[in-house]
């Protein structure tokens, strides 16, 4: 009985290491420059994010990937917007459904924009864009080998 | 938990006051994201991503502008008359600027007129207190700092009324050593603070955007009066004809001489004119009378036989057979009448 146990809980060891080792999350911050194709007309891309300057608007693109062999759940990622850095409203963005919040305090507490709101008495008001301090995007699941991403824009101040 | 939030908003707006200019160049600017997730309904723990950093890079921006909203109005030989200036750099990192003024000499229009002429020569002077004046060539300034700038020169005493003289400044971003700053070609070097050329065009100079310089328009115009004299005479009467059209100028005729004091200029009223006469020893100044003035006039004229019916009684302040008038007034673009009579000895 006690060796069934022991190989039982070291199975459901080797599990939840493996789904740890094997879920990871990577950011890359990327910026829009033109580019002309061919026939002279200009498109845009985002490349990675190196000749930034004030007012430069970067995208934070944060790839989930789940090498693992089971369906990780209720993933939650949370990205303190950097110092010298200042939201771009309505851009954060999943590749799959997924709920977004913010918060202004640091991270200590996430709320919809629509519930945001900051100062005390006739100060108050609802959170600007770039008053969120954090942004938090709740992805219901990843499935096994598999990938996904969440993103958001911000502008160097 | 309000209060924080406040303390976080005032914080949040505080940082972009000091901050005008734009995070500083060379600061590095990094992202960290967490993630935490479920097994099988088992809660996993948080992951972390890497780092993501990158460096802030040097934007060169700033904005040359002439505050003089008009040009400056001059009056020909004044020395030392001022245009004024300013600078602000508005790049994330102090910067140097070297900075050269110019004669604009193709007809360029500046506050609505084209340039004419030239003044003497440009001394362009800065000064950050509005006070104390020293000799411009180069200047650091720092990020958000603006600098006042003048420029000084001397009009030339041949410029006449409505002479326009057109100047221009010119600011370029230099490296301390005094080298044109360029743009860094290509892409970024990682780690490494780039070089971005930002400043915007101008659409008064045509100077383009993005060439690390600056060009601003400034210029004086000259408003002073610009004064002819003639002089013509009629025969009022003769001891034969009487007052008639047809009197001569014989021994003993009554003379009316008209001065006209003409001022070309458009732009300014002559005041304080004094105008003097000497008589011939052939006209008898004993008998100078009916000395008038008569501004306003858009041309001065006698006829034989006629007095001069216009003007305001005037005062001779001469002696003798000199005649002076003083403290005329001869409006722009308008003639002064100046007349008396007097007759051949």
């Amino acid at each position: 009985m006690n060796k069934m146990f022991l190989t039982a809980s070291s199975l459901l060891f080797a599990v939840v290491t493996m789904a740890q080792a094997e879920v990871t999350i990577s950011s890359t911050s990327l910026q829009e420059i033109s580019k002309s194709t061919p026939s002279g007309e200009a498109r845009k891309t985002w490349v990675k994010a190196e000749k930034i300057v004030p007012d430069t608007v970067v995208k934070y693109l944060n790839t989930l990937q789940n090498s693992g062999m089971q369906t990780a759940t209720k993933l939650v990622v949370k990205n303190p917007i950097p110092k010298n850095m200042e939201y771009v409203a309505n851009s954060a963005k999943c590749q799959s459904s997924c709920k977004v919040a913010y918060s202004v305090d640091g991270g200590a507490t996430f709320m919809q924009a629509s519930e945001l709101f900051v100062g005390e008495g006739e100060a108050r008001h609802l959170a600007k864009a770039s008053e969120y301090t954090d942004i938090m995007w709740q992805v219901e699941s990843l499935g096994a080998n598999s990938q996904s991403a969440v993103e958001y824009q911000a502008r160097l101040k | 938990m309000n209060k924080i939030l406040s303390m976080v908003a005032i914080m949040a707006l505080s940082s972009m006051a000091v901050n005008a200019a734009g995070t500083t160049a060379g600061t590095d600017v990094s992202n960290t994201a967490t993630l935490s997730f479920t097994v099988g309904g088992v809660a996993q723990t948080d992951v972390t991503s890497n780092t993501d950093t990158f460096v802030v890079d040097k934007k060169i921006d700033f904005v040359l502008t002439n505050n003089d909203a008009a040009k400056i109005t001059v009056v020909p030989g004044e020395t030392g008359k001022i245009t004024t200036w300013s600078i602000t750099n508005e790049g994330n990192l102090a910067q140097k600027f070297s900075f050269t003024a110019t004669q604009l000499t193709g007809g360029e229009t500046v506050y609505g007129d084209a340039d004419t002429q030239d003044t003497e020569v440009l001394t362009v002077e800065s000064s950050t207190d509005g006070t104390t004046w020293t000799a411009l060539t180069s200047l650091e300034i720092a990020p958000d700092a603006t600098v006042s700038i003048r420029i000084k020169t001397d009009i030339n005493i041949a410029r006449v009324d409505g002479d326009v003289m057109n100047i221009q400044l010119e600011a370029v971003a230099v490296t301390a050593g005094g080298s044109v700053e360029t743009a860094t070609a290509g892409a970024d070097t990682a780690g490494v603070v780039d070089t971005v050329l930002a400043e915007s065009a101008d659409a008064i100079t045509g100077d383009v955007k993005e060439n690390g310089k600056y060009l601003a328009w400034g210029g004086y115009m000259v408003a002073a009066p610009n004064l002819s004299l003639a002089k013509d005479s009629c025969v009022i009467s003769d001891s034969v004809n009487g007052i008639s059209a047809n009197a001569k100028r014989l021994p003993g005729a009554k003379i009316l001489y008209i001065l006209d004091i003409n001022n070309v200029g458009t732009s300014t009223d002559a005041i304080d004119v004094s105008i003097t006469d000497v008589l011939p020893a052939t006209l008898d100044a004993s008998t100078i009378t009916n000395l008038k003035q008569d501004d306003g006039q858009t041309a001065c004229s006698c006829s034989n036989g006629v007095v001069y019916s216009g003007g305001t009684a005037a005062t001779n302040d001469g002696t003798g057979s000199t005649l002076t008038v003083s403290g005329l007034t001869i409006t722009k673009a308008k003639h002064n009448c100046v007349s008396f009579e007097v007759d051949i000895i």
